[in-house]
């Protein structure tokens, strides 16, 4: 009864109105754990705190917030030094974490289903496409800022003492971002994710001694091949060991960090010296409001580059290729973006040496890269060998990546591979995206339906397409001479016929001729099948 | 500071409208996007379910799934598309229909079709996994425009051989129209689900003691479990595969042209 008589003396004294106020501001001061309104405002518009600062208590009283330092040194907030790649590689996994449940809902890791649950995700779930785009371009997004984040401790010396152990649970980190991401990959059972995987497993299966290899693969896959087994083990993997793995080391990593500070720009310190942590009170920068606010603004703009790359159409979309099919190999094999490296490795030697042994060494000399170097300086001048080093290995890796596209040494029969560039298995190709309806029912020949020829009774887009076609013919026949085939086009030519097969869908069979020296003509055909509302081109 | 802390919220509640703005375009766009996308993998089902036709279908129901007499029913007959439930008393949909017959087969032949159709579905041991099952329904359903009228149906040709011509000729017209080749494959090349023909007057003579070359081509075609050859393209031939009915729906004329044609394959 007190507390009530009191409430009512309370009201009759102040008034309603600011007795609800003030209820509020204690409410708010609860929510904040220390900030109330005049505060919160204070803060928007940059005031100094009151006396004794509230924005302190708040990194004592909040969870959140007692993650974060109360103040930095002003040299390392400034966006240039860091860029914030730790925040955003951190922001990225959590879009990742969220985008990814909403994903879950609507797929079940099974063969039998998993393609299935894709097509609905894409054509039944509202806002499925976009949930989908979002995920994929951000994992990919993760990628380049982890890789960037490295790259840039690297450069400022950040992972010399006494930052080693940040450094190494960071290499962790990366391992973990790459395979989640190639495990993603596995998991809408297309064409796409079962030959990349195919080949990422068998990669392992060429770890030494055959024994180890072996089993590794056996203990992924759950069966020497890819199937049911290796999928929901992919699945497991993707959304539940390698995120929780990521979260423990995440939090140690972070701890590091915080607990050692962000090193400062090696001028403002003497060789050897590391004063993070000793922040003179006149270089301090606050974490509230002036880091926050930083920090908030700048995942809000990202956010908003993500989702306008996906509405503006500049991200193409996360891709679907037909259901996985394990007797029907893809023309060319690719790996992630990321894995291209390893796939330029591997076309230069031993799977074993090229496949295993040197990213092993890669990854194994990022690991104690921090504890062998002995070069106390950060400075880049006394840096001369270390960043030479690291300009090669990025020259090299770039290569790599180069000759792991199918643009280098990939030996197929350019008769397939002309097909392939007019009419791909998987992507649009200059034929699908041709309007359906110009596709002009006929025998078409590369000899005649050119711009100009008097014999040909094509159209402009008819003969448009048959130009291509005569310009990949011969462009394959000078790569197969390059690239050191046996042979090539020679006498080559085309020719494509059209024909009406059932309601709205036309049969294109593709057919190349072409005669070496002394030899009868040589064909190749492929037939396709186009729909009219496939909508490739689109 | 204070100026620069206010531009930066001012960014950053414009970037937090931008967030809004481009969800709410996709929002917008989402219910005609859906079934945009929904038509697009309607349309790609129809052409993996044509090009898996072309592979394993072709044999028996014929190029265009207009079916071959005595083989295997026409699937784009108006006939299919309105009647065949009510004829076979199925009581669920088409769709349905047509997946559990790929996927299970028919054990055997009915009264009109000699031809066991295999179990495609790998549940019951074939080749063909759920999702292709499905495409192939897809292709075979988008023959419905075409076969229930309002399109143009598909063009098969009406055949008339004429009794006077060569007899040679006489068989060659026979063996293209009751879709010979169907099951034998184009002489010379590779025989389908019945042995290849090519060469059959060779070795026509001596398959069976006390035939001739002549006699055994016709005791083959009038009655064709009499002598079963032990080897056909997909493994040991089987009894009742070939229609039985040819003594009776071929004329004299050409039941002897087709043998007389079937005696020039050296």
């Amino acid at each position: 009864m007190g507390v009530i008589n009191n409430v009512a003396r309370e009201i009759r004294t102040e008034g309603v109105i600011s007795w609800l106020l003030r209820q509020l501001d204690v409410l708010i001061t609860k929510l904040t754990t220390g900030l109330n309104w005049n505060d919160l405002r204070g803060l928007a518009r940059g005031d100094d705190p009151r006396r004794p600062n509230p924005r302190l208590t708040v990194h004592s009283e909040s969870f959140w917030f007692h993650i974060k330092p109360s103040y930095y040194h002003q040299s390392v907030t400034k966006l240039t030094h860091t860029f914030r790649l730790g925040l955003l590689s951190t922001y990225f996994f959590f879009i990742e974490l969220v985008t990814g449940i909403f994903l879950m809902i609507y797929y079940a890791p099974t063969p039998q289903r998993a393609y299935g649950d894709m097509l609905n995700i894409l054509t039944n779930v509202p806002f499925g496409e976009l949930i989908r785009d979002v995920h994929r371009l951000t994992a990919e997004g993760m990628v380049i800022v982890v890789f960037l984040h490295m790259v840039r401790t690297f450069l400022t010396g950040s992972y010399k003492k006494p930052r080693q152990f940040t450094w190494l649970t960071g290499v962790v980190l990366l391992l973990a971002t790459l395979f989640l991401s190639f495990s993603g990959y596995l998991l809408p059972w297309d064409q796409l994710a079962y030959w990349a995987v195919t080949i990422g497993g068998s990669m392992i299966d060429k770890a030494p001694p055959p024994v180890l290899g072996k089993t590794t693969q056996l203990i992924l896959l759950g069966a020497p091949a890819i199937g049911p087994a290796g999928l929901l083990r992919f699945y497991l993997l993707h959304v539940l060991f390698v995120p929780l793995l990521v979260i423990f080391v995440f939090f140690i990593h972070y701890y590091k960090v915080v607990r050692v500070g962000i090193s400062l720009p090696s001028s403002e310190e003497e060789i050897g010296q590391d004063t993070a942590k000793r922040v003179p009170a006149d270089r301090r920068r606050y974490y509230l409001p002036d880091v926050f606010t930083d920090e908030m603004l700048l995942l809000a703009l990202i956010t908003f580059i993500l989702l306008a790359l996906i509405v503006l159409n500049v991200y193409p979309g996360a891709p679907l290729e037909h259901h996985a099919n394990p007797n029907k190999t893809p023309l060319h094999t690719k790996a992630p973006w990321y894995f291209l490296w390893i796939q330029g490795l591997l076309k230069l030697g031993d799977p074993t040496i090229m496949g295993v042994v040197v990213p092993t060494i890669v990854f194994g000399f990022l690991f104690i890269m921090p504890y062998i170097d002995f070069n106390p300086s950060r400075r880049a001048k006394d840096r001369r060998f270390a960043l030479s080093a690291w300009m090669l290995a990025l020259a090299v890796f770039v290569i790599l990546t180069w000759m792991g596209t199918p643009f280098f040494k990939v030996a197929s029969p350019p008769a397939e591979e002309v097909v392939q560039l007019m009419l791909p298995e998987e992507e649009a190709g200059p034929v699908r995206e041709t309007p359906w309806a110009e596709l002009q029912l006929g025998e078409w020949d590369t000899r005649v339906d050119v711009p100009g020829d008097p014999d040909s009774v094509a159209n402009p887009v008819m003969q448009g397409l048959m130009e291509e076609m005569a310009q990949h013919i011969v462009q394959e026949d000078v790569k197969a001479y390059e690239k050191g085939l046996d042979e090539g086009l020679p006498n080559g030519y085309g020719k494509m016929i059209i024909e009406e097969w059932q309601d709205g869908l036309k049969k294109i069979t593709m057919r190349i001729f072409w005669q070496p020296e002394g030899v009868d003509e040589q064909t190749f055909e492929k037939t396709f099948f186009i729909h009219e509302e496939a909508g490739y081109g689109e | 500071m204070r100026n620069n802390t206010l531009l930066k919220i001012t960014i950053g509640i414009l970037a937090v409208l931008g967030i809004a703005l481009a969800t709410s375009i996709v929002g917008f766009r989402e219910l005609n996007r859906l079934s945009e996308r929904e038509a697009n993998f309607a349309g790609r089902s129809i052409e993996n379910g044509a090009k898996l036709f072309e592979t394993n279908c072709i044999g028996c129901h014929g190029v265009q799934g207009q079916g071959i007499p005595g083989v295997a029913p026409a699937l784009n007959s108006a006939n299919f598309f309105d009647g065949r439930l009510q004829e076979v008393g199925y009581a669920g949909t088409l769709q349905s229909y047509i997946e559990l017959t790929i996927a299970s087969g028919r054990p055997v032949g009915s009264g009109n079709y000699s031809a066991v159709m295999p179990t495609w579905g790998e549940e019951y041991g074939g080749p063909l996994r759920p999702d292709q099952v499905r495409d192939l329904a897809d292709f075979i359903l988008n023959w419905e425009a075409t076969a229930v009228g309002g399109g143009e149906a598909t063009p098969t040709e009406e055949v008339v051989i004429d009794p006077n011509a060569d007899p040679v000729e006489i068989g060659m017209a026979v063996y293209a129209a009751n879709g010979c080749a169907g099951c034998h494959g184009e002489p010379g090349g590779a025989g389908i689900i019945g042995p290849n023909l090519g060469g059959i007057a060779t070795r026509a003579g001596t398959e069976v003691a006390g035939l001739s070359a002549e006699e055994y081509i016709h005791q083959s075609i009038v009655d064709p479990n009499a002598f079963i050859v032990p080897e056909c393209p997909t493994g040991p031939c089987s009894p009742n595969l070939m229609p039985q009915t040819f003594g009776s729906t071929l004329s004299e004329a050409e039941l002897n042209g087709l043998i007389q044609y079937l005696l020039t394959l050296q």
